[in-house]
């Protein structure tokens, strides 16, 4: 069967959990996901990747959940997905070592057969003022946040060009286009990334490969528990006036997996709220 | 490193030619002393030539294997060594 046609799977995603005044919006939204292959969830055992593994699960795609520390999150995570119909296995490595991920690829594709939806969502932070950071400060979150991606597309995208289909979406950050304090390692690798995103885009646009991403604001996950009045800065600087859920990046993600948006690649599509659109908030 | 292969030079060129064909290059204009170039071919298709071969030949080709592959008959010689057919 084609990867885009044939019958389709479609994504109902009227399971996502947010606020109730918010899911009507949702309700209803359907995309077609690929329907040969599998997809790779890079930090997928918590947050905004557990979000989207279980939601392309849902959509009928066979998951692979990548985590680096967590196993016991992961197969969780895995075990959810069992118990709700999907597939889905847990892959163990580390996204900065390109050994790992070559032996995460070929679990994989023993497993479900090669990656045609690739989410690079693995991300990590070590915060501090520049003047104050360390090298393993810079390295770990460059080597994570943007070395990583560069090593899963290239072992994805020999496949995904053979096939003359593939859907690659990496999550960026707001803070690769807009900063603050004490994120300059942060911030330069999610740049990289959306720069990255660009570049391979338009290297395999005419193979059927798709190559976007998604640049979450504030969203409530494990990643920004600690972020200093999160509450406070959403009120005041998000003009939605709330934090993302996971699960509404993950919707995101899956309409630039599914089909339907065959047509768009090397985009950036913003998830914060309207808060990269604001100048400032008017008191 | 070569492996020895299961297929013939004659088999191996044979797929090439098909992958080359099926990548859009004009078969008129198929020939050893072709360069990629004047086949229409670029580097992302030595990459889908180079995964081809991986898959349906199992020949352990890379993509940076043809890093300096300018004709068919280099990009051919590539494979011949690498399944140990040369």
């Amino acid at each position: 069967m084609d990867a885009t046609g044939g019958s389709r799977v479609s994504v109902a995603l009227t399971n996502i959990e947010i606020d109730q005044s918010h899911q009507s919006a949702a309700r209803g939204l359907e995309f077609a996901l690929p329907t040969t292959g599998c997809a790779l969830v890079t930090g997928a055992s918590r947050g905004i990747g557990l979000a989207v593994a279980q939601a392309l699960a849902r959509g009928g795609l066979p998951v692979g959940i990548n985590f680096r520390s967590d196993e016991t999150a992961a197969r969780a995570a895995a075990q959810a997905i069992t118990n709700a119909g999907g597939r889905a296995v847990v892959v163990g490595a580390d996204v900065s070592d390109a050994e790992s991920v070559d032996g995460l690829f070929n679990a994989l594709e023993d497993e479900f057969g090669a990656v045609s939806v690739l989410v690079n969502n693995a991300g990590v932070r070590a915060d501090g003022l520049l003047a104050n950071l360390d090298d393993e400060q810079w390295r770990t979150v460059l080597s994570t946040n943007l070395t990583g991606s560069f090593h899963t597309m290239r072992r994805a995208l020999p496949s995904m060009i053979r096939a003359r289909f593939g859907r690659i979406v990496n999550v960026a950050s707001v803070l690769g286009a807009h900063s603050i304090p004490g994120v300059g390692n942060y911030a330069a690798a999610k740049a990289g990334l959306g720069a990255l995103t660009r570049s391979v885009a338009v290297e395999v646009a005419r193979k059927g490969v798709t190559v976007n991403a998604v640049a979450p604001g504030l969203a409530r996950t494990d990643m920004t528990h600690d972020v200093a009045h999160l509450d406070q800065s959403v009120r005041r600087h998000v003009p939605i006036r709330r934090a993302a859920s996971p699960d509404e990046v993950a919707a995101c993600v899956c309409f630039l997996a599914s089909t339907a948006a065959g047509y768009v690649t090397g985009a950036t599509l913003a998830v914060d709220g309207g808060l990269s659109a604001a100048a400032f908030q008017l008191s | 490193m070569s492996q020895n292969s299961q297929h013939s030079q004659v088999e191996i060129e044979e797929f090439v030619r098909e992958q080359v064909e099926a990548m859009g290059a004009d078969a008129a204009g198929i020939s050893a002393g072709a360069t990629l170039e004047e086949m229409g071919l670029d580097s992302l298709d030595v990459v889908e030539l180079s995964q081809g071969v991986r898959k349906e030949l199992g020949i352990q080709v890379r993509p940076n294997d043809f890093a300096e592959v300018k004709s068919l008959a280099d990009a051919l010689q590539v494979i011949y060594e690498r399944a140990g057919c040369a």
